[in-house]
């Protein structure tokens, strides 16, 4: 067995990126349709908040991310606007990242027109502005002031939704779909805990663990994590998507990834020099 | 010119730096107020910071074209990249899309250009993580063992697949009243272990972050004035 672990270990890394690259591109022509997706606690918490909200309620969403992560925060965000649009909330919607705004305005308004909700009256988008952590607190004393203008050009002021929201206390909801900083814990840290308004929000995988002690510690309410918790959004809202097709590649990815975990330490026991050996 | 130079920047620092300590912790409109002014200060120089940074970078590269350093070509692409985008933006009048709905040519650039850039870069990483895991995630050690253990758990707990195999396939679904299905177990690996460390880096990071900004204020840290007299 020797010969054949050390051949092994001596492979071309390409074989390994072709193996990868299968794995994932065959469940995109092939739809497995696993079984076993459920909804955790957390994604569970933000659909109940959510759905649990008054009709007409102000949520702003903060699209915290740019196209590098918009596999996984992309159908978080389709799905949530979904949701809320279904909901009859009012919708603004704006970002902290300033290579995600063309991005970000596009999910919008494609969520937006598929709910059949009217710019200016049910959804307004903001657009991004400099500052990061400034910006908030900038919302925080006056939206307005901060985003004198919408991400079209429109006076902010002039726009009916727009009219009754002047600070970000006055939101029934903010949330945050984020891939790093400026996002969740900036939202947290100078905002919700700061001016008591509501947080919730989504992230990346590699963010899941760094943003579970904010839950934990009761200071933003559910998350969505990664493509899966997009996933399982779109179960609650009963509409399968984009998070669910994904999932199948996600899952082949993941045990490939074991598997060569496995076959590497397997390998390496097998080859590795005996003590007193020559 | 001393004053200007070292004098005022630390005076200006220390100000600033007192009132928007003292105002967080002070609940009042006066405080609000000058949280939003300072804010807005802070939008400011962080335009023109944008701005120091364009004109940095735009000297670099123009150094490595002049020099025809290794990769010029690169610094030149840079250029080109920056002059399209700032053209086409001018062109669209800063829009994606008008307003009958078509794509802006800015729009067009973004969505072809940006966005499949960006996606193939953060896909690469899957590969070499895979890569690297084949090559390096060794048990070594009984530390190094414990992390291979965890981090497998995690990974497979992560599909929902596993999770069906573990509860319909295995009956697994508590241990002596403990729910102890496959989600849970991941759960509170994160939740628990991970969170703890997280928290404790978190706090570890906000004191040394008070510690420096301490440090800046009260003028004891000056690198950020920059060398020379």
């Amino acid at each position: 067995m020797e010969p054949f672990f050390r051949k092994l270990l001596a492979m071309d890394r390409r074989w390994i990126f072709l193996a990868l690259g299968l794995a994932v591109i065959f469940p995109t022509f092939i739809h497995l349709n696993l079984p076993g997706l459920k909804p955790s606690p957390n994604v569970t918490a933000v659909y109940d908040l959510i759905e649990g909200m008054p009709e007409g309620s102000k949520v702003l969403v903060s699209f915290d991310f740019d196209p590098a992560s918009k596999p996984e925060l992309a159908p978080q965000a389709v799905a949530v606007l979904r949701h809320l649009f279904r909901k009859k909330h009012k919708v603004v919607a704006m970002g902290l990242w300033v290579t995600g705004v063309t991005m970000a305005k596009d999910i919008v308004t494609r969520s937006a027109k598929e709910s059949k909700a009217k710019y200016g009256e049910d959804y307004v988008y903001l657009g991004w502005k400099p500052g990061n952590f400034a910006v908030i607190e900038n919302m925080a004393g006056d939206i307005h002031g901060c985003f004198p203008k919408d991400n079209d050009g429109n006076e902010t002021a002039s726009l009916p939704l727009m009219k009754g929201i002047h600070k970000l206390a006055e939101f029934d909801l903010v949330v945050s779909l984020a891939a790093g900083s400026p996002g969740i814990d900036t939202w947290i840290a100078y905002g919700s805990d700061k001016y008591h308004f509501k947080m919730t929000g989504g992230t990346t995988a590699v963010n899941v663990g760094s943003m579970a002690q904010y839950v934990q510690a009761g200071q933003m309410v559910g998350l969505i994590g990664a493509m899966r918790g997009a996933a399982e959004y779109e179960m609650l809202i009963d509409k399968r998507a984009d998070a669910a097709a994904g999932m199948d590649a996600i899952s082949l990815g993941h045990y490939l990834i074991v598997i060569f975990v496995l076959l590497g330490n397997i390998a390496y026991f097998v080859t590795r020099p005996r003590k007193g050996g020559a | 010119m001393v004053f200007l130079k070292r004098q005022l920047p630390l005076l200006i620092c220390f100000i600033i730096g007192t009132i928007s300590a003292v105002q967080y912790y002070v609940p009042t409109h006066l405080s609000s107020d000058v949280a939003e002014g300072l804010s807005n200060w802070y939008i400011i120089v962080a335009m023109f910071a944008s701005l120091l940074g364009f004109v940095s970078v735009g000297m670099v590269h123009s150094k490595k074209i002049q020099r025809k350093e290794p990769g010029w070509a690169y610094s030149a692409l840079v250029f080109l990249g920056i002059a399209l985008m700032v053209v086409l933006g001018f062109w669209s009048g800063g829009k994606e899309t008008y307003d009958d709905g078509r794509i802006s040519p800015f729009g067009w650039l973004y969505n072809a250009t940006l966005v499949p850039l960006q996606s193939t870069m953060f896909a690469i990483l899957g590969f070499y993580v895979a890569s690297a895991a084949f090559r390096s995630f060794r048990a070594k050690s009984f530390d190094a063992g414990v992390l291979l253990v965890t981090a497998l758990i995690v990974l497979l707990g992560n599909v929902p697949f596993t999770n069906y195999i573990w509860a319909t396939g295995l009956g697994i679904h508590d241990i002596a009243g403990v729910k102890f299905e496959m989600t849970d177990i991941v759960g509170w690996l994160i939740g628990t272990p991970n969170a703890a460390a997280r928290r404790g880096v978190t706090f570890g990071v906000a004191l040394g972050a008070i510690a420096t900004s301490l440090k800046i204020i009260f003028g004891i840290e000056r690198a950020y004035l920059g060398g020379g007299d």
